[in-house]
């Protein structure tokens, strides 16, 4: 499979990520050797496995319970707003209009 | 005491010397950060210096020695990778869009480690968010191999590899997706250990590919690296991936190889057609060195996992990134562009200027593999790889303790050399990325210099859970090896 330069606009857009004609050039030459590559994996015969998405050795802790423990409560995202926002009022974030 | 070459202590012994009351905390404090300041210039090693937060962690330290504690780490200087949180320091993953962010909470790892009498020295550069192979992804600029300031420390923790190797810190943190603590670790001389995924709670750790990512240490013998997994490992509540194990923690006796069964696999074997020879030679002797110990060795195959690795994991963990970092949209924290006129162009445009172009090559290449019309083909397949390859590794350790590679295939490069070809980039890591897929422990340590005097890796792999095991294993072969002591800067 190959990127076109419609595709790297496309996946650009999807990603949020604003691209030159420039980088597009750089981009449809980098990625399709880097995809080229990476298409070594269709060589391997996958039928009937399983996908495996994490290298947890025991997936059980993934399914515990979901018990509120008050003493590992975090409010320092909210009470640190000031420290780290880029605008804000009062105790929002402020950001632009949404339309153009 | 006589605080002359206080860098050349291990962390070991800097804590014996805390603990008997011999040297105040405050006293190393200062010592580690002058020489730090003095360094850094040259070496870039790190991001930031935390001069006032060193001065008052090693406060508190000699006051609770004073009141008769004893303590594992005691004032023990720690470089702290700059993709952790470290309450009040810049946490910036060497990337221009968190340039100015302060962290507000504390990562496990670094909490376990002050509550030890550790302090914090510094934050330490990397590839930006931990992507790449030699730390020239940093926005700040490379880190330098302290060995020879034209090369490459490794990558992404080369300025944590850095601050070891050049005795600026006796340990230090990095994170492991691909390689990111074994690489630097053979290209600075040292030790680095990735744990079992899971050992090591990730909470605070900025996510790159978060089934991949493990936290791990860099010290400068293996004791020292075993002292701080003691430390470091355990549950946690707060990191939903954490293990409920604990980890052993005494000191390492192993003092031969009787009965221990190496494989070394035969495809990531190096030989003079891919390899220097001396780097060929270095690993071939380590392997003689094995056996003289007492292991049996034998060749084994391992054909999807040194084949197919890298293939499935430029499409698993750009993925995994590309969905980690949409968090960073300029609208709450981070950088904000000023053709912000509108929300989609400050996203898009604060993206575009704040991340660099390496992290915006994976981020499109994540999405690509997650849209749809491609999610089967290139996913899906990759996680159904993925578990050929973990079955592979499970298989192989029915029968061996231990497997061994050299850590990577080159010793530190020189600057630029990679930098306009990502795949050859990518292609550092053959050696290390298919350990992380299977969510192993590896250890990257010393086994000898090639003809330019620059270190050469030798990596240990063994079954989850086995750290101890292999810290053994890497212990008793550091004591036998004759590379001759790694110089210092």
């Amino acid at each position: 499979m190959s990127l076109s330069k419609q595709d790297i606009e496309k996946v650009a857009k999807l990603a949020n990520l604003h691209v030159s004609e420039q980088d597009i050039i750089i981009y449809e030459s980098e990625l399709n050797k880097i995809l080229g590559y990476i298409d070594r994996l269709s060589q391997v015969n996958t039928e009937g496995i399983e996908p495996l998405a994490s290298s947890l050795i025991s997936e059980d802790i993934l399914s515990r319970e979901d018990i509120i423990d008050e003493s590992q409560q975090i409010n320092t995202f909210r009470d640190n707003l000031s420290l780290f926002a880029i605008e804000m009022e009062e105790n929002f974030f402020k950001v632009p209009k949404m339309g153009s | 005491m006589n605080q002359k070459d206080l860098h050349l202590k291990s962390a070991c012994e800097i804590s014996n010397l805390v603990n008997s009351k011999q040297i105040l905390a405050v006293d190393i404090a200062k010592y580690f950060l002058k020489r730090a300041h003095e360094l850094n210039p040259k070496l870039n090693a790190f991001n930031s210096i935390t001069d006032d937060l060193a001065l008052k962690q090693a406060k508190e330290i000699d006051e609770r020695i004073a009141k008769g504690e004893n303590l594992p780490l005691a004032g023990v200087p720690i470089a702290v990778k700059d993709n952790m949180n470290v309450i009040g320091t810049k946490t910036t993953c060497s990337s221009k869009i968190l340039e100015n962010f302060v962290s507000t909470y504390e990562s496990t790892v670094t909490q376990k480690l002050w509550n030890a009498g550790a302090f914090c020295l510094g934050k330490t550069n990397l590839d930006e968010f931990a992507m790449g192979s030699s730390t020239e992804y940093s926005a700040f600029g490379p880190t330098k191999n302290p060995y020879n300031l034209e090369k490459v420390p490794g990558g992404s923790s080369g300025g944590s590899a850095c601050a070891v190797s050049a005795r600026l810190a006796p340990l230090a943190l990095g994170s492991d997706t691909g390689g990111s603590i074994r690489q630097p670790a053979s290209f600075c001389g040292i030790v680095g250990l990735k744990p079992t995924y899971g050992l090591v709670s990730r909470y605070g750790l900025v996510a790159f590919a978060s089934s991949l990512d493990q936290i791990g240490p860099f010290a400068m013998n293996c004791e020292d690296a075993n002292l701080m997994l003691s430390v470091i490992s355990g549950h946690d509540s707060k990191d939903s991936t954490s293990l409920n194990f604990k980890f052993n923690n005494n000191k390492l006796n192993k003092q031969d190889f009787k009965g221990l069964k190496v494989g070394v696999i035969k495809e990531l074997k190096l030989d003079e057609n891919n390899a220097k020879a001396d780097l060929v030679k270095n690993i071939n002797n380590s392997i003689t060195l094995f056996k003289e110990l007492g292991a049996e060795v034998k060749e084994i195959s391992m054909p999807i996992a040194s084949k197919h690795a890298l293939d499935c994991y430029y499409i698993i963990a750009p993925a995994e990134a590309s969905s980690n970092l949409s968090r960073y949209e300029g609208a709450r924290y981070g950088h904000r562009s000023l053709k912000s006129d509108t929300l989609a162009n400050m996203f898009a445009y604060s993206r575009s200027e704040g991340f660099g172009k390496e992290v915006k090559r994976r981020i499109i290449i994540g999405t690509y593999a997650l849209s749809a019309g491609y999610y089967d083909a290139y996913y899906k397949k990759a996680q159904q790889v993925r578990r050929l390859i973990s079955e592979e590794f499970m298989k192989v350790f029915e029968e061996f303790d231990v497997l061994l590679t050299a850590t990577s295939p080159t010793t530190a490069f020189s600057f630029g050399a990679k930098m306009n070809d990502p795949l050859a980039m990518y292609l550092c890591d053959i050696q290390t990325i298919p350990i992380n897929l299977a969510g192993l422990p590896a250890i990257s340590i010393n086994c000898g210099f090639d003809d330019e005097n620059l270190p050469i890796g030798l990596e240990l792999i063994a079954p989850p859970l086995k750290d101890k095991e292999l810290l053994e294993i890497a212990n008793c072969f550091e004591k036998n090896c004759v590379a001759g002591v790694p110089k210092c800067l």
